[in-house]
C-alpha cells in the first residue's frame, strides 16, 4: 500500500466524527439528487421501451375532424401491403349513470384490433390484447375505469348512458394502452366499441372529436421512414401523423419537464450538502495544518500532502455515495406506486447504472472542487512556523481564496444544464440562484461587520457573538449563506403556489374570474343551451365567441412548421418553440373577460 | 572532508508595516561530521529564523546553506524535501508528533515518506533507542511530555541523518525529564556519528556541545568557555 493510502486511511480511521458528518451530509444530499435522477431516467426508459404501447401501434394519423376517405387511400398508398388498420375515435362528453347522475368522461370508441400492441388489463376479464376482445365489439357494452364508477354511482352490469345510446358495464378497467397523447387526462376513459358509436347520436356536424387511424406495420420495418413517407403524402396541417416514438415523446413530455425542474431543485439541496460538507472539511484541515507543516519537515513534498487530502476527499465521496445510491436502490421501487399515482402514470423506478455512476463521479468531484480553496493552503503552507513558540503553524493569508470558489460554481452551472435540458431554465435558475448567494454573501459581509458596531456596548454575551459573527468569518459566512439558501428554498414552493393562486383569482373568490367554463358549444347549439340554463335557474353570464386559428404566414413569409421531428428535439426549449410553431391558437374578438 | 552544515554570508529580512526588519546579517557557520554545536542567544534574535533556514523550509534573502555539500537554494521543492527526508532530522521544543498516529507510526514516518519497505522494524528499534518500545502502540494524548520528545527523538533518528536540528528539546520539561532526555540525544548522536545543531537557553547543556556560539545581531559569535 503506498504511504499516501495509507496515511490517508490513517487520518480517516482517527478523525471517525468527521468523517461520519462529512460523508452523512453528502450522502443526505445525494439521495434527493439520485431520487430525481433515477425518477427521471424512469420515465425516459419507460417512454422508450413502451412507446409503442402508448400508441397503441407503429403508426398513427389523427385529425380533430373525421378522416376522409381520400386521405385514408393517400396514407395506404404510402405504406406495405401487409399493414393493419384500426380507427378509434375519441372526444369528451357527459355520460348518466342509473342514477341520472351525470360526469363528464372520455368517450373511446375502438375498432377490433385495437391496440396492437399493448393490452387492456381488465379487473374481471384479466389481461387482453386487441385480438381477445371480439365479443366487446358484438354488443353495446362498456368499460369504464373505477373513477367513473364511483363517480357515477353505477355499478357492474348496470346501463350508462352516453347520448341517447345505453351501454352495459361490463368491466372495470385497471390499466389500459394506446392513445396516449398526452400525460393526464381530464375525465375518466369510457371504451366503446365504434360499432355502436352512432347508436349514441353524439357526433354531428362541428363537433369536437379527435379521429385516429391507426398502423400496425409488418415486422421488421423501420417505422420512422414510412412516418416520415406518411407525412409527407399527406401534407395537411390538420392530420398530424405519429410515429410510436413521437406519440410516447410527447406523452412523456410533462412529467420530463417536472423532473427537470425537481432535478433542479435537487441541486440545490445537493449544493447546500456540499457547503456543508465544505465547511466541515475547512475545519478539518485548519485543524491539520500543523501536523501538515510537521509532515513537510519531515521530508514529504506538499504535493504529497495535497494527495493525501485529495484521496481522503475521493474515499469520503465514495462513502457518501454508497450508502445514498443502497438505499435508493432498495426503497425507490418501492415508492413507484406512490411515483405513480402522483404522476397519474405507471413508472417503476430504479436507480440506473447511469444514476450510480453520475451520483459517484458527483460525491468525488464536488468533494474536490468546494474543498479547493480550503486545499489551496496546503500550497501556501509555511512549515516555518514549526520554530515558532507562540505561532500555530498555517498558511499565507490570500485574498485570491475566493476565486478559488469559482470552478465549484462553474460545476454547479453545468450541472444545471445537464440535469434542466434546457439552456434557458437552467440559466435563469442558476443566474437566480447565483444572485442570491453574491445577495446573501454582501448581506452578511457587512451585516456582520455592522452587528460588531452596533451590538459593541450591549449586554456581554450579545457584545461576544457580534464579535465572534464578524471575526470567524469563514465558519459565519457559510452558516449564513447555507441557511439563507435553505430559507430560499423552503418558502419556494409556498411564494410560487401563492403567485399561481394570486394569478388565476385563487385568492379573490369575490372577484370578476369566472368560476366555470363550458366550451366548445357550437353556434347553433348556444340558443337551446341558453333557454335551458335560464329555466334551471343558471343563466349564461358570459358568452365569448372564439375563433381557432393557426399562424400560416408570418410578415408575408410562409411559417412552416420544422422539418424536424419532436423527439428529435431533446432541447425543451427547442421543443417549445417548435410546439408554438404547430399551435392552434383560441381567438377572440373581446379584450377581457366580462364580470360574472 | 567538507562540513556537514555551511552556511556563508546568509541574510534574512521580513517586511513588517513599512520598514524591513534584518534578522540575520551576514551569518556563517560550519558544523562538522559528528560534532555539536549549541547556538544560544535571547528571545527574538533570530534563532528560528536560523533554524527554518537550516532545514530548508525556508530560504536566505541572499547567501547560501549547504547541507553534505548540497546547496539548499539550487535544489528544487522535491529535492529539498528529499535532502530532509534523508540528512536532516529535526526535533521540536513542541514535539510536533502526529496526533493520529500511534508512537511506532509516529518514528517510521519519515521511512514511510521515502518509501523505506521495512519501516514498521526500524521504527519499533529506533523506538527501543530511546527506552519506549513498550509505548509503541500509544497515541501521543496518552503519553507524558517527556515520552513524547524520546519519540520526536526517535523520529528525527530513525533515517541516520547527517545532521540533527534540535529547537529547544527540553523546554517544555521539567529538569529531571529533560535531563534525561538530552542524555539519550547525545548518547545517540555520538553512537552514530550525528552532526547536532542545538538551540537553546540553557548554559549547562550548551556546555555539553563542543561548540557553543551566540547568535547576536544577525551574526553568530563563538562563546568562550
Amino acid at each position: 500500500m503506498s504511504f499516501i493510502l495509507r496515511q490517508a486511511w490513517r487520518e480517516m480511521r482517527n478523525s471517525r466524527s468527521f468523517c461520519f458528518f462529512y460523508s452523512l451530509n453528502l450522502a443526505l444530499g445525494l439521495i434527493g439528487f439520485v431520487v430525481v435522477d433515477a425518477f427521471r431516467e424512469s420515465i425516459e426508459s419507460k417512454v422508450r421501451n413502451e412507446s409503442k404501447e402508448l400508441l397503441g401501434a407503429d403508426l398513427a394519423i389523427r385529425a380533430r375532424r373525421v378522416i376522409t376517405e381520400e386521405e385514408i387511400k393517400q396514407a395506404r398508398n404510402t405504406l406495405p401491403v401487409e399493414t393493419r388498420e384500426a380507427k378509434a375515435v375519441d372526444f369528451f362528453s357527459m355520460a348518466a349513470g342509473p342514477t341520472g347522475r351525470s360526469r363528464l368522461v372520455k368517450v373511446v370508441a375502438i375498432d377490433p384490433g385495437f391496440p396492437f400492441h399493448g393490452t387492456f388489463k381488465l379487473e374481471k376479464g384479466g389481461e387482453k390484447s386487441g385480438n381477445e376482445i371480439k365479443l366487446f365489439h358484438e354488443d353495446r357494452l362498456a368499460w369504464i375505469y373505477p373513477e367513473a364508477r364511483a363517480q357515477l354511482g353505477i355499478k357492474m352490469g348496470e346501463k350508462l348512458q352516453l347520448g341517447e345510446a345505453k351501454f352495459r358495464i361490463a368491466d372495470l378497467i385497471e390499466e389500459e394502452t394506446g392513445l396516449t397523447f398526452q400525460p393526464t387526462d381530464l375525465a375518466p376513459k369510457v371504451f366503446i366499441s365504434r360499432k355502436f358509436l352512432d347508436h349514441t347520436n353524439l357526433l354531428g356536424e362541428g363537433s369536437l372529436a379527435y379521429h385516429t387511424h391507426l398502423f400496425q406495420l409488418p415486422q421488421g420495418i423501420d417505422t420512422d421512414t414510412f412516418g416520415r413517407g406518411l407525412e409527407k403524402a399527406l401534407n395537411s396541417p390538420e392530420v398530424r401523423t405519429y410515429t410510436h416514438r413521437q406519440a410516447g415523446h410527447r406523452a412523456g413530455r410533462l412529467l420530463r419537464y417536472l423532473s427537470d425542474f425537481l432535478s433542479l431543485v435537487s441541486l440545490v439541496a445537493l449544493f447546500l450538502a456540499c457547503l456543508g460538507s465544505g465547511f466541515l472539511f475547512h475545519g478539518f484541515l485548519t485543524h491539520r495544518m500543523p501536523e501538515l507543516a510537521t509532515l513537510v519537515s519531515l521530508g514529504a513534498t506538499r504535493r504529497t500532502a495535497l494527495r493525501i487530502f485529495l484521496l481522503q476527499l475521493f474515499l469520503l465521496g465514495i462513502f457518501a455515495a454508497l450508502p445514498a445510491t443502497l438505499a435508493c436502490s432498495l426503497l425507490l421501487p418501492g415508492l413507484g406506486g406512490m411515483i405513480s399515482e402522483m404522476t397519474g402514470s405507471k413508472v417503476e423506478v430504479w436507480v440506473s447504472s447511469r444514476s450510480i455512476l453520475l451520483t459517484f463521479a458527483v460525491a468525488m468531484g464536488s468533494g474536490w472542487l468546494l474543498a479547493l480553496p480550503a486545499l489551496s493552503k496546503v500550497r501556501r503552507l509555511r512549515p516555518a512556523e514549526l520554530f515558532q513558540e507562540a505561532v500555530r503553524p498555517g498558511s499565507k493569508p490570500s485574498r485570491m481564496n475566493l476565486l478559488l470558489a469559482l470552478p465549484g460554481l462553474l460545476a454547479f452551472w453545468g450541472l444545471c444544464l445537464a440535469q434542466a435540458h434546457s439552456d434557458k431554465l437552467a440559466n435563469v435558475f442558476f443566474g437566480c440562484f447565483l444572485g442570491s448567494l453574491i445577495l446573501l454573501y454582501i448581506l452578511a459581509r457587512f451585516g456582520f461587520g455592522l452587528g460588531e458596531k452596533l451590538f459593541g456596548k450591549s449586554r456581554l454575551s450579545i457584545r461576544l457573538a457580534a464579535r465572534s459573527l464578524a471575526r470567524n468569518r469563514a465558519g459565519a459566512l457559510t452558516g449564513f449563506l447555507a441557511i439563507g439558501l435553505g430559507v430560499l428554498l423552503i418558502t419556494l414552493i409556498p411564494q410560487t403556489h401563492h403567485g399561481l393562486g394570486k394569478e388565476i383569482g385563487l385568492d379573490d373568490p369575490t372577484g370578476d374570474l369566472p368560476s366555470l367554463f363550458l366550451f366548445d358549444l357550437q353556434e347553433e347549439q348556444l340558443n337551446a343551451v341558453q333557454s335551458l340554463l335560464e329555466k334551471e335557474g343558471t343563466p349564461l353570464a358570459n358568452i365569448t365567441p372564439w375563433i381557432r386559428g393557426k399562424i400560416k404566414t408570418l410578415k408575408g413569409m410562409a411559417y412552416e412548421k420544422s422539418q424536424r421531428q419532436e423527439e428529435e428535439l431533446n432541447n425543451p426549449d427547442e421543443q417549445r418553440r417548435n410546439a408554438f410553431r404547430n399551435r392552434s391558437f383560441n381567438l377572440s374578438y373581446r379584450e377581457k373577460l366580462l364580470g360574472k | 572532508m567538507h562540513p556537514i552544515l555551511k552556511v556563508h554570508q546568509a541574510c534574512k529580512s521580513f517586511q513588517q508595516g513599512n520598514h524591513k526588519v534584518k534578522v540575520l546579517e551576514g551569518l556563517d557557520l560550519e558544523v562538522n561530521k559528528g560534532e555539536k554545536v549549541a547556538i544560544l542567544g535571547p528571545s527574538g534574535c533570530g534563532k528560528s529564523t536560523l533554524l527554518s533556514l537550516l532545514a530548508g523550509l525556508d530560504s536566505p534573502g541572499s547567501g547560501t546553506v549547504e547541507i553534505d555539500g548540497t546547496d539548499l537554494s539550487k535544489i528544487n521543492e522535491d529535492q529539498l524535501s528529499q535532502t530532509r527526508s534523508q540528512k536532516l532530522g529535526i526535533v521540536f521544543q513542541q514535539y510536533h508528533l502526529m496526533r493520529n498516529l500511534t508512537a511506532v507510526e509516529n518514528v517510521g514516518l519519515p521511512l514511510e515518506i521515502v518509501g523505506t519497505s521495512d519501516f514498521a522494524e526500524r521504527a519499533r528499534t529506533a523506538l527501543k533507542e530511546v527506552g519506549l518500545d513498550h509505548r509503541a502502540t500509544h497515541f501521543p494524548s496518552e503519553m507524558s511530555g517527556g515520552e513524547c520528545q524520546r519519540v520526536a527523538i526517535a523520529r528525527a533518528l530513525v533515517t541516520r541523518p547527517s545532521l540533527i536540528l534540535a529547537d529547544e528539546p527540553s523546554g517544555n520539561l521539567d529538569q529531571k525529564t529533560g535531563d534525561e532526555v538530552m542524555d539519550i540525544l547525545f548518547n545517540l548522536c555520538r553512537e552514530h556519528t550525528i552532526s547536532l545543531v542545538l538551540v537553546t537557553h540553557n548554559r549547562e547543556l550548551a556546555d555539553r556541545c563542543d561548540r557553543s556560539l551566540l547568535l547576536k545581531e544577525g551574526a553568530l559569535e563563538d562563546l568562550a568557555r
